[in-house]
């Protein structure tokens, strides 16, 4: 075998029908997806979805009920964790506290058999890297936050695994740092094409770091797609509620022609979208949960004149000043809804009678109610 | 002012029982520390003039000298089994599930319920020439004839570390237990099989668990008197029985206080190096 010295082709991950069940509660529920070499995949949902137990299943750390995990082509179930050459950052950095930076750094380099000369190359390459030199004779109680985030980082990345998963790896630093964090994270997967798994609940982090989002809900997947599709098209009113702010508004279908469906709210008033993904298939009386983003919402004090469709008469109930939007809570004839507008062009609308519009595309069909 | 009458007043509210203390426990020490020094076999009195050669004769006389080695290698070896049994059982115990872990304690602290004397009949009626120890090992052909058990050191370390077992467990475990277990299983990721992060990264961290129990175990059987009577009698004779035998059945007080306050003095140097040992590890490693 040749020794991988800078940089060798990014690996694959596959994953089939993963299934982990606990006692009775299934925290993982056949997942299968693919990853396109050196990408960032993110699995994105909110806490307890199964997340991290499908990242442990990956590393090896905990054995699947069924289903299997392949790392280019080959399957690795059987493997285990300590000859799966993944490297794996964790929330809390688990940094081995009785040894200095660099003994932790050198920690998986040692185990590789590696040379006292190239074990040395490649621990200066990486202290530089995450930006620690100078800092390698200190014990990891003597770091910050920040610090011992990047050892963690540095000691997975020195041993050049095949695969590099993260578990929430910014959620314990400081809003300031995580960002700041995450680009060079960003940068450093971007330079070594080394494909990864980035665990996340945060929505804005995984649209900010990753190429691919696996949304989960409760061990399934909800959607996998870009970060741009899963925003502009969620498929499931999961999907739709937890990416973004989004109202969500049950609708009964009226007619559907040539493309533009007419859709009755639950106080009769009658809204306009066009007739794709879960609309294309459905026919009059049928049930329609759509989306409209709190962002796609208009307010006015007069009726607008442009657009005949989608004007609704409603009150501004009240109104919260943010900075650059103002998020306005609107009742349009017992209808509820959320609307961020810019401040600017809401300044002068008074609380009160209003009028609520919106463009036929802001509304995005996501399940059959 | 306040914080400072307050203070007084709780040291005068504290007084009558540091009398107490003084009277109870001080006093008799002292008492005994004075009659190791006294001239000939009684113990102090008013006048009695004082020397050092009973501490002299302990550390000569060939006798003594065969007594504090058999104490030394009891201590030595029980420390050591009870150390090699009560790791993995501490470890299991750390890491095992609540429902595990609550039967596990029960076990372990288990043989505490039963009053030594107890236990050290036991164990000798199952050490003895044709026990069940002696019977099993025959059975297995692992030996011919019996061997001798009882009034030996065997059985001694083999009662003492029955009795120590639980001071090893408790305090290794709790150690193990507060190691973070992405800490271990950051090492098995970066490629380190079990034995490798067993010794570079388990048992580092739980060096001061391991330290306490140790020193916790060779301190009390050094200084064990009921297994060594029962299990060691005449053949296998320790500080603590041989104190016994000159206190109370020989009336030889001033050598008996003298090897007390020898095996006092090694226990108080062996803690001493504990504890410079767990503070240079905090500090090196900051373990905290
Ligand atoms: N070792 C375990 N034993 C029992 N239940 C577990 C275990 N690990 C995780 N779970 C359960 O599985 C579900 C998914 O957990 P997890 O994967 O940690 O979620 P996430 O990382 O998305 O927050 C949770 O309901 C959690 O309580
Ligand atoms: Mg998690």
């Amino acid at each position: 075998m040749v020794m991988p010295t800078e940089r060798r082709k990014s690996s694959t991950l596959t994953v089939e029908s993963l299934t982990k069940v606990f006692g009775n509660h299934t925290a993982v529920d056949e997942i299968s997806f693919q990853t396109i070499p050196g990408e960032i995949t993110a699995f994105l949902g909110p806490s307890g979805c199964g997340k991290t137990t499908t990242l442990r299943i990956i590393a090896g750390l905990e054995s699947p009920t069924s289903g299997s995990v392949y790392i280019d082509g080959e399957q690795v179930n059987d493997v285990p964790a300590h000859r799966r050459d993944i490297g794996l950052v964790f929330q809390d950095y688990a940094l081995f506290p009785h040894m200095t930076v660099r003994q932790n750094i050198e920690f998986g380099l040692k185990i590789k058999g590696l040379n006292q000369q190239e074990i040395q190359e490649r621990l200066e390459k990486s202290l530089t890297q995450v930006n620690l030199a100078g800092k390698e004779d200190r014990y990891p109680q003597q770091l910050s936050g920040g610090e011992q985030q990047r050892v963690a980082v540095a000691r997975t990345l020195v041993t050049q695994p095949r695969v590099l998963l993260f578990d929430e790896p910014l959620s314990n630093l400081d809003a300031k740092l995580r960002e700041s964090t995450r680009l060079e994270l960003h940068n450093l997967q971007r330079k070594l094409g080394i494909t990864s798994i980035y665990v996340t609940h945060d929505q804005i982090e995984a649209f900010a770091i990753a190429d691919k989002i696996m949304l989960m809900n409760k061990g399934k997947i909800d959607q996998f797609g870009t970060p741009e599709e899963i925003y502009a098209s969620p498929r499931t009113a999961f999907a739709a509620d937890f990416i973004g702010t989004s109202n969500i508004l049950e609708t009964t279908v009226r007619s559907v022609n040539q493309g533009i469906c007419t859709l009755a709210l639950k106080n009769g008033q009658m809204i306009t979208g066009f007739a794709v993904g879960k609309a294309s298939e459905v026919s009059p009386g049928d049930h329609l949960l759509v989306m409209i983003r709190t962002q796609k919402i208009r307010m006015t004090n007069t009726k607008p004149e442009r657009g005949q469709v989608n004007i609704l008469p409603g009150k501004c109930l009240y109104k919260v000043f943010l900075g650059d939007s103002t998020r306005c809570l609107l009742d349009a004839e017992g209808i509820r809804l959320t609307a961020d507008c810019e401040s600017e062009c809401v300044t002068n609308v008074r609380e009160g009678d209003v009028y609520v519009s919106f463009d036929v595309s802001a509304v995005v069909p996501v399940g059959r109610g | 002012m306040g914080a400072l009458t307050t203070r007084r007043a709780g040291a005068l509210l504290l007084s009558p029982l540091l009398v107490c203390y003084a009277v109870a426990f001080i006093a008799p020490i002292v008492l005994l520390f004075i009659t190791s020094f006294v001239v000939g076999r009684g113990y102090y009195q008013p006048g009695t003039s004082l020397t050092t050669e009973h501490y002299v004769h302990v550390f000569t006389d060939s006798f003594y000298q065969k007594v504090l080695l058999n104490t030394l290698a009891m201590g030595v070896y029980t420390t050591c089994l009870t150390l090699l049994l009560g790791y993995p059982l501490a470890y299991h115990h750390a890491r095992a599930s609540s429902k595990t872990k609550g039967l596990l304690t029960i076990l372990v602290i288990s043989p505490m319920f039963v009053s030594l004397v107890v236990r050290g009949y036991a164990w000798s009626i199952m050490l003895s020439d044709h026990g069940v120890v002696n019977n099993l090992l025959m059975w297995f052909g692992i030996i011919n004839e019996p061997v001798r058990l009882l009034n030996t050191m065997k059985a001694v370390v083999v009662g003492m570390v029955n009795v120590m077992l639980p001071f090893m467990v408790l305090p290794i475990s709790s150690a193990v237990e507060s190691i973070n277990p992405h800490i271990e299983e950051s090492a098995y990721v970066l490629g380190a099989g079990k034995l490798y992060t067993f010794f570079k990264v388990i048992f580092p961290l739980s060096l001061p668990g391991v330290i306490a129990g140790t020193v916790m175990t060779f301190a009390i059987t050094m200084s064990s008197f009921v297994m060594p009577a029962l299990l060691g009698g005449p053949g296998f004779q320790v500080f603590g029985t041989i104190i016994y035998n000159r206190i109370l059945l020989i009336s030889n007080w001033p050598v008996g206080a003298a090897m007390a306050f020898i095996l006092v003095a090694i226990v108080v140097l062996v803690m001493y190096f504990q504890e410079r040992l767990l503070s240079v590890l905090t500090k090196r490693r900051r373990l905290t």
